[in-house]
């Protein structure tokens, strides 16, 4: 609350009431404007304006942090996201991602804050049914030298695969973050193998196996405001008093779009994920 | 209990002035002791708790937040600049040369081959930018009333654009990258990129689907009385020993930046 106002004046001459007298006192108000402030309800503006130092506050008060860790390995099939559109991820695919223990959260914010703090890293590996082919498909791609062959991101005329993408989002009281998801794991070819050639086994000790994300992000009142899914109700913004959890979600659809028509019984197309160190920590900020 | 209070005693008058002095002097209406302004010999040790307190951080500083975050649905663009177009290696003022294509360059993708730094916004718009408003003063060693400002970012790589030319290049440590840091802005409008900030991934063997730094701004990376009027990302091609002609430009879609000032001792 602000400075008190003591909120009856008296005047000479005007009658003496009692009812005032005690309001002045005392009368415990919803917004306190009397002396009776001095139970419980002092807050920073009662403060004469001296420096606050660690003696004067108790510990956790300003902040609060935790991070939670697994090592473990997870392993994620491709038949949690059976029916995924031929068409890649669409409609509302966030539904089918899946909470990764070790990399998800949740917390008490005691009152209303400034923001909280999120960071967590994840390493992942993929395993893909994919065919050694070059720039006329979409299933291996490598820079052959062909125009239409781009920059592999698994190295130059390295395959990387393009196919049923693996995405990493994250998700805040069970709302997706959409500007906060990742395909980390294009590229990924190191696990990748032809069933009709299996001894071109595409282990390339150049090209990486594992994908790492380590990122941060900060929500606090124009975080949420950014976010539509999250503006309609700010009831969802972990700065509010109550309970939120935090976590990173992992989606990939099992289908093939080079089969006519395109298969989505996981037959073909990313298959396993494998889930390998993960953290996530949360702070928040007074 | 410093907060004196004067009993009425037999004979004293009981009037108006006499009664509204008696509660001012606990409300603590100046010059009094009360409770409108305690002292800090008022209060027990670690007597403060959260309801007590004020925020760590003044809004004043940061007047549209601390985070900035985009776009809400993929756009991939290209970002077709190159740090060191005609030049072989990092060119002199690479720290502060900036993209000039485009109607609101640096911002957003320059639409055309361009040289310098751009800063992600997504249709070249500068409030989709990854950029955060900042308004404090270095003065000595601190910025505003904070010791230095933390600064993250997080740009999702789509994919890269390939050099024109065909064939099959060999994987050495020129080969072409993606290159990313954070710059600030000061209140001419001057804007420079820390060089600490700076992270170069290699097309052939390093790239990841997520681009992250960060750093923190200390007082002594701003000239003492300049204001710290701005953050933001950057990313550019490059290439740190050929000259690059056709480098290879990183396809962006999401991005975000946030920056958490950092206190020391009391407040």
């Amino acid at each position: 609350m602000a400075d008190i106002t003591i909120p009856n004046i008296f005047i000479d001459g005007a009658t003496a009431e009692a009812d005032k007298v005690s309001e002045n006192t005392y009368l415990p108000k919803l917004s306190p404007d009397n002396l009776s402030v001095m139970n419980g309800d002092l807050t920073n503006p009662n403060r004469d304006g001296w420096s606050i130092d660690s003696q004067d506050v108790r510990r956790g008060h300003f902040s609060k942090s935790k991070m939670v860790s697994a090592t473990a390995n997870q392993d994620f099939f491709n038949d949690l996201y059976l029916g995924q559109s031929s068409s890649g991820l669409t409609g509302e695919w966030w539904e089918d991602a899946q909470v990764i223990p070790g990399c998800a959260i949740n917390f008490y914010t005691p009152t209303i804050i400034t923001a909280v703090a999120l960071t967590w890293n994840i390493s992942l590996i993929i395993d893909a049914n994919v065919q050694v082919k070059n720039h006329a498909s979409k299933t291996i791609k490598a820079n052959s030298g062909h125009a239409s062959d781009p920059y592999s991101l698994a190295g130059v005329s390295k395959p990387y695969y393009d196919l049923g993408e693996a995405r990493l989002i994250l998700f805040i009281n069970g709302l997706p973050v959409f500007p906060m998801q990742r395909i980390l794991l294009n590229g990924a070819a190191s696990m990748a193998y032809d069933p009709t050639a299996p001894d071109e086994f595409c282990n390339h000790y150049y090209g990486p196996d594992t994908r790492d994300w380590c990122a941060s992000f900060l929500f606090d009142t124009n975080t949420g405001a950014q976010l539509a899914n999250f503006a309609s109700d700010v009831t969802t913004y972990p700065i509010f008093r109550g309970w939120h959890t935090a976590d990173i979600r992992l989606v990939f659809p099992a289908y093939n779009e080079q089969a006519s028509p395109p298969t989505v019984d996981g037959s073909e197309g990313t298959r396993h994920v494998r889930v390998k160190t993960r953290r996530m920590g949360y702070t928040l900020i007074r | 209990m410093p907060i004196n209070y004067t009993k009425t005693q037999e004979g004293d008058t009981l009037n108006a002035a006499s009664l509204n002095d008696k509660f001012d002097e606990i409300a603590g209406t100046a010059p009094d002791q009360g409770l409108n302004n305690l002292g800090q010999e008022d209060l027990e040790r670690f007597a403060l708790r959260r309801d007590h307190l004020p925020s760590i951080i003044e809004s004043a500083g940061f007047p549209h937040g601390m985070c900035k975050v985009g776009p809400a649905t993929s756009t991939v663009e290209t970002y077709s600049s190159s740090l060191n177009a005609g030049v072989s290696g990092v060119p002199a003022a690479w720290l502060t040369t900036f993209g000039t294509l485009g109607a609101n360059a640096p911002y957003g993708p320059p639409g055309g081959a361009d040289t310098g730094w751009r800063i992600p916004a997504t249709g070249g718009t500068p409030a989709n930018a990854a950029e955060i408003e900042v308004g404090l003063i270095r003065t000595s060693q601190t910025i505003g009333n904070y010791r230095g400002i933390l600064v993250r970012i997080s740009i999702s790589l789509n994919s890269c654009l390939g050099p024109t030319v065909f064939g099959v290049s060999p994987i050495t440590h020129n080969s072409p990258s993606v290159v990313i840091g954070i710059g600030w802005e000061d209140q001419t409008g001057t804007r420079r990129v820390l060089d600490r900030s700076v992270r170069w991934s290699q097309v052939c063997n390093r790239i990841k689907g997520s681009l992250d730094t960060f750093t923190f701004i200390l007082p002594n990376d701003i000239p003492d009385g300049d204001t710290l009027t701005k953050v933001f990302a950057v990313i550019a091609g490059g290439s740190k020993a050929e000259v690059v002609g056709t480098t290879s430009y990183p396809k962006i879609d999401f991005y975000n930046i946030e920056a958490i000032p950092l206190r020391f001792g009391d407040m």
